[in-house]
This record gives C-alpha cells, structure tokens and sequence, in this order.
C-alpha cells in the first residue's frame, strides 16, 4: 500500500503548530477529522489509542522522523497524514533527536497485512535522505503531495 | 576477543509480523553491540539492523523465516538478543 493510497491529501500539514507529543497527534487526528475522514466523536478515543501505544515506546524512529501509528475500529481501510514541524518536537526518539516529519496512521484492526505494507512503504520514502530534506524545506500541502506522488514515481 | 560470524535462523512469532516496535527494539539492542548485524528474509535484507527503517523493509509478517547474520566480537550474545525479540509478542 502504497503513501498515495493511505495518506489523506486534504488533511496534510505543512507548518504544526503544536510542539508537544500530545499536541501534534491532536493536531493531526483533528486535520483527519475536518477533511471528513474521522467522525467528531472518534477524535478522543483516537488521540488516546494513539498516546497509548507511544507509551509502550516511541515511534520517533530516528533521523527527524515519527510514525504514530494505531489500529483503531473507526476506520474501514487504512488512513493517515503527514505533517512538518520546521521548529521539531521532543518527540523521545530513539536517537533523542527532535522530530520534524510525523506520518499518522490508522489502520482497521483487522488488517495487519496492509498495515505492515504501509509501514514498509513510508519507511522507504523516509529513509531516502533527499525526500527528507525536500519534506522539510515544503510550505504548502501542494508541496508535501507532490514529494510523496514524485518519491513514488521513482520507486 | 575473537572475531565471530553467527548465524541464525528465527520464525516471526507475533501475530502482528515484524512491526515498528519490534524494529525499533532491535535498533536499540543492535546499537550497544560492536559487531554488524544484518537480518534477511527471502531475498529482501536489511543490512544494518541499527536502523529501524531498513528493519521494516523487510515486510515480515506472521511466521516469516528470518536469517539473523552477526559478524564481529559479540557476535552471539548480539544474535541471542535480537532472537528473542523477534520471536517475540509485542503490542503493537
């Protein structure tokens, strides 16, 4: 599966505002929540499954970058963001280095198949150092959309 | 202490696969050895298990075969320990 497939195109942030754990898993829970992919009562319950499972160990995996991942019976296939921080976040990463590119995913509970594929398929994208350092520098949704569709073309 | 080469074959136990957990687990442990350790499965490998990424282009699911290759001073303990994570249970 690839980002294309999963990643919501309305609900991308190019600048969070949020410099906490807790405040940009809020923040980009709530951008899926207005493109209309999250019901205004799931946003709690999601936050919270979500916080849980970085409880259980970061997924800040290094270089910059963050996964917050959960399954959640809310949604019916895979769904999920991406956002940039240009100030990074204290995200208690593996290597203890501020984050500044979080993807957000949430897949059904019952689909562990696609959601290891996405998992392969952002962590190729992310560990390109090049689609990094373009993602950082990206203002606009446009831009981040057009990195994720190019890095794809050249899969 | 003496150069070693261990090698080591596993079957992911989590029901889940090799998800980011364990691949960031195994990173973690990975980096406190001083050898090299690789994990392999069909043809795909990850070359240097320090890091996460690589770990999850593997794409190992429910009772995929891992081959744990280690190569350096600790070698053994560095495989023993990347072992029991891998044929490990982790919530994801």
């Amino acid at each position: 599966m690839r980002m294309s497939e999963f990643v919501v195109r309305e609900a991308l942030i190019p600048n969070l505002t949020q410099t906490t754990k807790e405040g940009v898993i809020r923040e980009m829970v709530e951008a899926l929540k207005r493109s209309g992919h999250i019901k205004a009562n799931q946003v709690e319950p999601l936050v919270k499954a979500l916080l849980k499972r970085e409880q259980l160990g970061s997924t800040g995996i290094g270089h910059g970058v963050a996964i917050p991942h959960t399954k959640h019976e809310s949604v019916q296939r895979p769904i999920g963001t991406v956002a940039v921080s240009h100030a990074g976040v204290d995200f208690q990463s593996i290597d203890n280095e501020p984050v500044y590119i979080f993807v957000l995913l949430i897949s059904p509970v019952d689909r562990t198949g696609e959601h290891l594929r996405a998992l392969e398929n952002v962590t190729r994208n992310l560990r390109n150092e090049t689609f990094c350092r373009f993602l950082r520098q990206a203002t606009t949704a446009e831009e981040i959309w057009e990195l994720i569709l190019e890095s794809e073309g050249s899969a | 202490m003496p150069q070693q080469r261990v090698v080591r074959s596993i079957i992911v136990a989590d029901p889940q696969g090799l998800h980011l957990r364990q691949a960031a687990e195994c990173a973690r442990v990975a980096a406190q050895f001083q050898c090299q350790i690789s994990l392999k499965y069909g043809d795909r490998q990850a070359e240097d298990c320090r890091s996460p990424f690589d770990i999850l282009q593997l794409g190992a699911g429910y009772g995929a075969e891992i081959i744990i290759e280690a190569v350096g001073p600790d070698a053994e303990q560095a495989v023993r320990e990347i072992a029991d994570i891998l044929t490990s249970s982790y919530p994801a």
